[in-house]
């Protein structure tokens, strides 16, 4: 009960009209039921009575208004609710969209926080569970107030149907009972099975793969998977189809039980007043479609009980994600001010949530304003680590970071990430135009200074090459005018984008991964007037960038191993730094040959 | 654009994608027909005994006289008999009859992922392909719409028709304005369901086009991976305003919609209206001049299930016209001829010579051309480094030997027999391949290597895997070979670092041990000894076979024989590393601005 209060308070929040019509659209349905059984009764008794015109016009006008007042009532709630029920699904993925970009960073790259929210966004969009779920509680309301009615009107007629009732839904339920357990079981061993059969289905008709099929004659070895997987979920599924099949075969014998029974039992009242006083042919057909539609309607009362609280169990991880902490941005209130002058990493120790063994052990070293700092390491040694933790993406597990001599999580947020620009190895670029790509920003954007940096990064030809230049929109999905652009390109404006960020201490985290080598060494040789007296940290597997700068980093094994300029390192001919650059040295040795 | 769509529109008929699905269903499920001959005897009776039992009830207390209870009781006992059994079997039928249905659909979607793979690597690089196969997917995925729809439509067609036609013959004793009433309600609301389709179907692209925007939003902010960005440049707010903006694009869009359709529907009020106040008119009329009051109960029931089963005949019909569009696409697409074969095969056992012949290339749709006149030729048992900057085609080359396109204009002979004249299937057994991108997939160990081969020789897997340094790995793994890849299927499913996905998929090269060899920039993404394992692995690889070495790291000239440099006009250089350096054209000009930084401290290290 308390989380079906707080959904709805959710629910409520985003579209409070959205609720509004659905308990109209219940209570309408409900009102309908009621008067079909009930005002028939006057009609029948006034036509085997007296025929009065007036009052057999009356309630047949009634009846007719009835079903042809309800019938517009519903297409104009149809109209109305189809266009909220859009919005309230989209609404409601915007708001954990908020949430996923409010959460502190490091629960994106955990397991658990991933695996929460593929749970969530399956429940909210596969199984549109937050629009079945207010259906369904409008339905309980609807189905409540119903019963309530209909129980009244039968309870006019005394005990015995009330009782014949309960025996009828008691059975009812019961088969109800078997074949929901049968789904139960079923759906538990078709999860998994179904999880493969989509796997395969996909890799069929995904685009990356296909290479790989073709050339590796693969096809035969996902079709036979997908069929063998296809061919088992229909058979578990077929056997949960039969048990409903039986299930509800029982139920309609038990609506057509009721019915005679109905018929038999009224009539006899009808007839005479040995089970209790008379009654006439009119308060048959009221008493009997009261019966028929109490049978139908409390099965469906249970069933929509069931499944809201199905449906509220598939809303957990949902509810749990939007229930999740926001960034700390509380912990620091100082102002960031003024360039950065130095980074200290003191005795930084640093583990991910879950693992067993610390990427980062007791790191520490110094940099200095204007550095340029070149981070090397074997592929998985923590380098890009690092690069998270002075982003305030992760925190140490101990130890401390320090800027200008006070621990960043002493800044205040966004001043501090003021002081930041990135290029990241799996740096991401938005459909939005190239300038505001640049400059992250809809408005007050510097054009020359954008026209600049396309310049330095060696882009002009490509956007004089396009229509609209620098206001193109990027991604046809978003706009069939949309552009796309190759790795090396979308790099460069990674790049331009760090740097038009007026941010003191630029972290380039393989920045020229995609480059070919004419582009490459372009991009190196203007790094360091780019950055102009920026604090810079670079990061590659291309050795020869760290020739460039000022002091290397080597980390081995989640440790410092060296700290050193280039030519200091080369002479330690046995150290992890001389491996790695000799290794791509020996290829460009121009044996022999003089330049 | 549009008319081409209007004209798409008239062309469809639905009866023939009706015959097709009839025809699969006979194939596919041959029990499937005398179970809906069976459904519709028992469903097609069933209604009438609801309409019946009031008459009946009433009749008997109307007419009264001695033992009514008697005679009252027994006429209800017979028929919860009569209508138990009837009602069962209906019931247990229509389980049976549906869930068949959903395995032909679910066969189906296997059916379709086969011809993907099947066809011609062409059209894996084209949108519009896509397009179409993702609407065609879209009438086989679920079970509410499209295929499994049109069945559980078609199955419960004919009994319907049964139900209306005796009811009609029963209600021949009305008077003819109700009928007619009632069939103008049920053509007016098929008419308002049909106007409402096509206006929807109409404006189908404007919905996917404004949902195409949120849904950008929506995988942008629910992607992890763009979490860093959105975090360091400050995006979250601008996000979320433009989501916004979306959402209300849609919603407003909806609105519109949903109104038109509301507007259609108030016609079917208005008939609804004429139709209930004649039915009470008229029946009120006659119980007072005479007809007794069970048959106004009967008479009452009649026509309520009448008019229930006319308009599910109409929601049915407009469902299988709208619905038979979408199915027909997609039977038009699985029939669409999207690979050639049935070319004489031919035999290569030995290594590959490649002769580009005067080869022009653009890719389909596209008007740049890659190549203009390419002549040039791979040698037998040559090393070729092909060299260039982004965007000079390297990998369009690839592709072009391999079949996966064919040259828009000129020849590729395979040791002098035309490309052309290949089956693609034969094509692509002459190449062990090696991409940048490595496509681990969620098999054993054994079927990623040998590409899930009936007959496995577990001897040379093991062989493969122990070249590229991978041996140890896998045999310290308790099920060896058998151990998954991924953790997709199987939870204790392995994964393998970047560098080790790279040897895995070289171990299959090795293993498949085709007559020539191929690398598509494997080492971008490795670390320097990474990559200078990788390009052991490649001699390893090579022994005695024509390979082609691709990247933009010149590094990779050391151990090939010739070298290739590409530029955007096509194949700018070609000989010796050596003759190339000696040239100092822009082979020399890339090798020294990659190799300046290596170079200069070479010498400061000589010093």
């Amino acid at each position: 009960m308390k989380k079906l209060g707080s959904f709805l308070k959710l629910a409520w929040q985003v579209s409070p009209g959205y609720i509004v019509l659905l308990v109209l659209q219940s209570l309408t349905s409900a009102a309908k039921l009621l008067i079909n059984v009930i005002l028939p009764k006057y009609l029948v008794d006034e036509l085997m009575g007296s025929r009065e015109p007036e009052f057999l016009l009356l309630f047949g006008g009634l009846i007719v208004l009835n079903n042809v007042g309800t019938f517009w009532l519903e297409k104009l709630y149809k109209r109305l609710l189809e266009s909220k029920q859009v919005y309230v699904r989209q609404t409601m993925n915007r708001r954990m969209a908020e949430k996923i970009m409010k959460l502190e960073y490091s629960y994106l790259e955990d397991p658990y926080y991933l695996d929460l929210k593929e749970r969530a966004v399956f429940a909210i969009s596969n199984q549109d569970a937050i629009s079945q779920l207010i259906l369904c509680v409008s339905s309980v309301l609807s189905g409540a107030f119903t019963l309530a009615g209909l129980l009244v009107v039968i309870a006019t007629l005394g005990p015995v149907m009330i009782l014949v009732l309960l025996v009828g839904v008691v059975l009812s339920l019961l088969c109800y009972k078997i074949m929901s357990d049968s789904m139960v079981k079923v759906m538990t061993d078709i999860i998994p099975i179904n999880r493969k059969m989509g796997y395969y289905l996909s890799l069929q008709s995904e685009k990356q793969f296909q290479k790989d099929i073709r050339l590796y004659e693969m096809q035969d070895l996902i079709t036979d998977h997908t069929r063998e997987f296809s061919v088992a979920v229909c058979d578990d599924f077929e056997k949960f189809y039969r048990q409903e099949g039986r299930s509800m075969g029982g139920i309609n014998i038990i609506n057509d039980a009721i019915a005679a029974i109905c018929y038999a039992y009224v009539g006899l009242r009808t007839v005479s007043s040995r089970f209790g006083s008379q009654i006439s042919i009119g308060s048959l057909t009221m008493y009997v479609a009261a019966a028929i539609n109490f049978t139908t309607s409390i099965l469906q009362f249970g069933t929509q009980v069931v499944t809201m609280l199905q449906e509220l169990a598939f809303m957990d991880p949902f509810m749990e994600f939007m229930g999740l902490e926001e960034e700390t941005k509380a912990v620091g209130k100082k102002r960031f001010e003024g360039p950065v002058e130095t980074i200290e990493f003191s005795h930084v120790t640093f583990t991910y949530p879950k693992a067993e063994k610390a990427v980062l052990r007791d790191v520490s070293f110094t940099i200095h304003k204007g550095e340029k700092i070149s981070i090397v390491g074997l592929n998985g040694a923590g380098k890009s680590t690092l690069v998270k933790l002075i982003c305030r993406m992760y925190r140490a597990d101990s130890g401390e970071i320090r800027i200008n001599g006070t621990n960043i999580y002493d800044y205040d947020y966004m001043t501090y990430m003021n002081a930041i620009a990135a290029v990241f190895q799996d740096y991401r670029l938005f459909n939005f135009t190239i300038a505001e790509n640049i400059s992250c920003r809809q408005q007050q954007v510097d054009e020359s200074r954008i026209n600049h940096l396309i310049d330095e990064v060696g882009l002009r030809d490509k956007v004089d090459s396009l229509q609209n230049g620098i206001y193109s929109r990027f991604g046809k999905e978003y706009d069939e005018e949309g552009i796309e652009m190759s790795g090396g390109e979308a790099q460069k404006v990674a790049i331009a984008r760090a740097l038009y960020k007026d941010a003191s201490m630029v972290i380039l985290d393989e920045p020229a991964s995609a480059l070919d080598p004419i582009a490459e060494a372009e991009i190196y040789e203007k790094f360091n007037s780019l950055v102009e007296d920026k604090t810079a940290i670079y990061i590659s597997h291309r050795m020869s960038s760290s020739v460039f700068c000022d002091r290397i980093l080597i980390i081995d094994g989640g440790t410092v191993a060296d700290y050193d300029t280039h030519e200091n390192l080369m002479k330690k001919t046995d150290s992890l730094y001389y491996k790695l650059f000799e290794s791509q040295a020996e290829n460009y040795r121009l044996e022999g040959e003089t330049v | 654009m549009d008319a081409t769509k209007e004209n798409e529109q008239k062309k469809y008929k639905v009866i023939p994608v009706i015959r097709r699905l009839m025809k699969n269903l006979k194939e596919q499920d041959p029990g499937q027909i005398p179970r809906i001959v069976c459904y519709t005897v028992l469903a097609g009776v069933y209604p009438f005994l609801s309409v019946f039992l009031p008459k009946i009830a009433i009749g008997i207390l109307e007419e009264g006289g001695v033992e009514v209870a008697v005679r009252l009781v027994t006429a209800m006992a017979v028929y919860l008999l009569v209508a138990g059994g009837i009602g069962y079997g209906m019931q247990r039928l229509k389980y049976v009859i549906e869930i068949r249905n959903m395995r032909i659909r679910i066969l189906y979607l296997g059916q379709m992922g086969a011809k993907t793979m099947g066809m011609d690597y062409r059209y894996v690089e084209d949108a519009g392909f896509w397009e179409k196969n993702n609407r065609a997917l879209n009438a086989a995925n679920n079970n509410a719409n499209g295929m499994e729809g049109m069945y559980n439509h078609l199955y419960r067609l004919p009994a319907n028709i049964l139900t209306i036609a005796g009811m009609i013959v029963m209600a021949t004793g009305l008077s003819p304005w109700i009928m007619l009433a009632l069939v103008a309600h049920v053509l007016v609301t098929m008419w308002a369901l049909r106007q409402n389709h096509n206006y929807r179907y109409a404006r189908r692209d404007q919905e996917a086009k404004a949902t195409r925007k949120i849904d950008y939003y929506y995988k942008t902010t629910h992607d992890f991976s763009f979490g860093k960005d959105i975090r360091i440049y400050n995006l979250r707010d601008q996000i979320m305003k433009n989501y916004k903006a979306e959402i209300e694009g849609l919603t407003n869009l909806t609105k519109k919609l949903a109104k038109h359709e509301y507007l259609l529907s108030l016609a079917g009020v208005a008939t609804l209206l004429l139709t209930n106040v004649l039915i009470y008119g008229i029946l009120i009329y006659q119980t007072m001049h005479g007809m007794p009051i069970s048959s106004f109960s009967m008479y009452l029931a009649l026509i309520t299930s009448l008019m229930a089963a006319m308009l599910t005949f109409g929601e049915d019909i407009t469902f299988l016209q709208n619905e038979g569009q979408y199915v027909g696409d997609s039977f038009r697409l699985i029939d669409e001829q999207l690979e050639d074969g049935g070319k004489e095969p031919i035999a290569i056992s030995d290594t590959l010579e490649i002769v580009f012949d005067h080869v022009d290339f653009r890719y389909p749709g596209s008007n740049t051309y890659i190549y203009k006149d390419l002549n040039f030729t791979i040698h037998k048992g040559e090393r070729l480094a092909i060299v260039g900057i982004n965007g000079a085609g390297k990998s369009t080359l690839v592709k072009l030997m391999t079949g996966l396109f064919e040259p828009t204009a000129g020849h590729i002979y395979i040791n002098g027999n035309d490309i052309n004249d290949f089956n693609k299937k034969d094509l692509y057994r002459l190449y062990s391949a090696v991409f940048q991108d490595v496509n681990v997939m969620a098999f054993s160990i054994r079927d990623n290597v040998t590409g899930g081969r009936k007959v496995a020789d577990d001897a040379r897997v093991m062989d493969a895997l122990d070249s590229v340094g991978l041996g140890e790995k896998v045999r310290g793994f308790e099920k060896g070979l058998d151990q998954v890849m991924l953790k997709v299927i199987d939870e204790e499913g392995t994964d393998f670092s970047g560098g080790e996905r790279q040897k895995l998929s070289i171990a299959r090269g090795l293993y498949k041990d085709a007559p020539m060899v191929i690398m598509d920039e494997p080492t971008a993404a490795l670390d320097a000894l990474a990559e200078a394992e990788i390009y052991e692995s490649f001699s390893n690889m090579v022994q005695g076979k024509t390979a082609v070495y691709i990247s933009h790291r010149l590094a990779s000239t050391k151990f090939c024989d010739k070298i290739a440099l590409f530029d955007k006009t096509g194949l700018r250089e070609y000989g010796t590393h050596e003759e190339l350096m000696a040239a100092q054209g822009e082979y020399y000009h890339m090798f020294t601005v990659q190799g300046k930084y290596y170079q200069e401290n070479q010498e400061e290290m000589a010093v």
